[in-house]
């Protein structure tokens, strides 16, 4: 059937037999290869109901079904700019309380002597 | 002038003694014709008495007047005068290089592993398993690595959940790289990597952002989803690279095995200075005198600190120095206390035998 070609395109756990769902998030490798080359292009040229036919078709399980939706698809209203912004806001105060907390010998002592409560 | 090789001279020995500048030894080499610095024991060079002053004329038995005679005559030998190991290679060429390669990547220097589809033949093995061929990756050691978006904005943890295009390149500290990946492991020097402008994201930060993204996540599934990235991220000892990483900063595994057997090497080298040291502590006992000790203890560690200076330079004339002494970081850095550790070789040697000739 020439109109559903796309259904014969091998999913991620039928290329890559070992992978685990959240696996797929590749970014080095054959992997990141042939998601970045064949896989990315092939489902964001996919519509909804031809996502769903084709999970159907190549028989998903659900946790790579829900993996490939998270992974693939970008949620309604993402800003990736305000996001980036957020992140680096985020891991400075993250770096700030860091630095604040004691370590080693010091944070030791301070679990074991620190006031409780 | 002329001057005919003896045993145990270097390019680098014959532009210092001969022309008071042992950074003319590449000049000499090229007047000479010869390619690298193997030279021979017998082997006449023409030394342009333009290149060296007449102040150094002399300073060695090998050396004769040439009558004015071109400097483009080349190497050639002697004759009938030739030394009985005539023809063999008056120093260890081999060991010229050793120090320049192990210097591009210094031991002292943190790594980080990228593995990526380089070869062929794995490409080859990869498309027969996915039924289709893949681009393979452009070599990192001549082209370097380069994210997918270099000016996209992008948060970390969204990198590490997959989202392209990029700015950043994932990487792994873990020795031989995330071992998951099928590919080529390539490794980074993270020195010479930020010289070149790029960033680092440690393990803990994308952990870091992961756990911001997860507290935004409205369902739990979601949040499971993350918790299985972040277990990912850490296995990996996933680091992510911001910015260009230049092709100098990159090896791969065979430069890689040769760098590390070459640090072996090394070793040895110290290994050895360290016996010499034990026999001048022992004269040092046997002659109630600390002299000799003190004498090897300034030849080793003004020799090492000036082939570290050397190998420093970066040039093959730099290394030169290295053959004659041994990279000196750590032996400086143990016996810098002792005698400054600034001298270099000669200047050392010539003092040290003046405390204690041997």
């Amino acid at each position: 059937m020439p109109d559903k070609a796309w259904l014969e395109q091998p999913p991620p756990w039928v290329v890559f037999p070992g992978m685990a769902p959240l696996e797929a998030a590749a970014d080095q490798g054959a992997q990141e290869a042939w998601v970045d080359q064949v896989w990315r292009p092939f489902w964001a040229s996919l519509g909804a109901a031809e996502r769903d036919a084709y999970l159907s078709h190549w028989g998903a399980s659900e946790a790579w079904r829900g993996a490939i939706h998270f992974l693939f698809e970008t949620p309604e209203g993402f800003d990736a700019a305000a996001d980036a912004a957020e992140s680096a806001r985020w891991l400075a105060g993250q770096a700030e309380q860091a630095t604040r907390s004691p370590r080693g010998v010091a944070a030791l002592l301070s679990r074991l002597f620190g006031k409780r409560g | 002038m002329i001057y005919t090789v003896r045993p145990g001279d270097s390019l680098w020995s014959i532009a210092s003694t001969l022309c008071r500048n042992p950074y003319l030894w590449r000049r000499i080499a090229d007047d000479n014709h010869i390619r690298g610095s193997t030279i021979l024991v017998g082997q006449s060079l023409v030394v342009s008495d333009a290149l060296c002053s007449r102040r150094g004329a002399g300073a060695l038995s090998g050396m004769v007047a040439s009558g004015g005679q071109s400097v483009a005559g080349g190497a050639r030998f002697a004759g009938q005068s030739l030394p009985p190991d005539a023809g063999r290679p008056a120093s260890i060429p081999t060991l010229t290089h050793v120090f320049v390669l192990a210097d591009e990547i210094d031991v002292f220097n943190r790594k980080v592993v990228r593995r990526v589809l380089v070869s062929s033949k794995m490409a080859d093995e990869v498309a027969r398993q996915i039924g289709r061929p893949l681009k393979l990756f452009p070599n990192p050691e001549r082209f370097g690595f380069q994210a997918t978006g270099p000016d996209a904005v992008l948060s970390i943890g969204r990198h590490a959940m997959g989202v392209k295009p990029s700015p950043f390149v994932s990487s792994s500290s873990l020795p031989l790289g995330a071992r998951r990946f099928t590919g080529e492991a390539f490794w980074i020097d993270v020195e010479k990597a930020r010289q070149a402008g790029a960033s680092l994201h440690e393990t803990d930060e994308i952990v870091a952002d992961l756990n911001r993204i997860a507290s935004k996540m409205k369902t739990e599934a979601d949040k499971q989803k993350i918790e299985a990235l972040k277990k990912l991220v850490s296995a990996d000892r996933e680091v992510l690279i911001k910015g260009p990483v230049p092709a100098t900063a990159v090896k791969g595994p065979v430069a890689m095995g040769a760098t590390r057997v070459l640090q072996g090497v090394q070793v040895v080298g110290f290994t050895l200075s360290a016996v010499e040291l034990g026999s001048a502590a022992n004269r040092s006992v046997d002659e109630k005198s600390l002299r000799p000790i003190g004498a090897e203890t300034l030849r080793q560690a003004g020799g090492w600190a000036g082939a570290w200076a050397g190998i420093k330079l970066g040039a093959a004339a730099g290394a030169m120095v290295g053959i004659e002494t041994g990279p000196g970081a750590v032996v400086t850095m143990g016996l810098g206390s002792i005698i400054g550790g600034t001298a270099g070789y000669f200047g050392a040697d010539w003092v040290s035998d003046h405390i204690d000739p041997n």
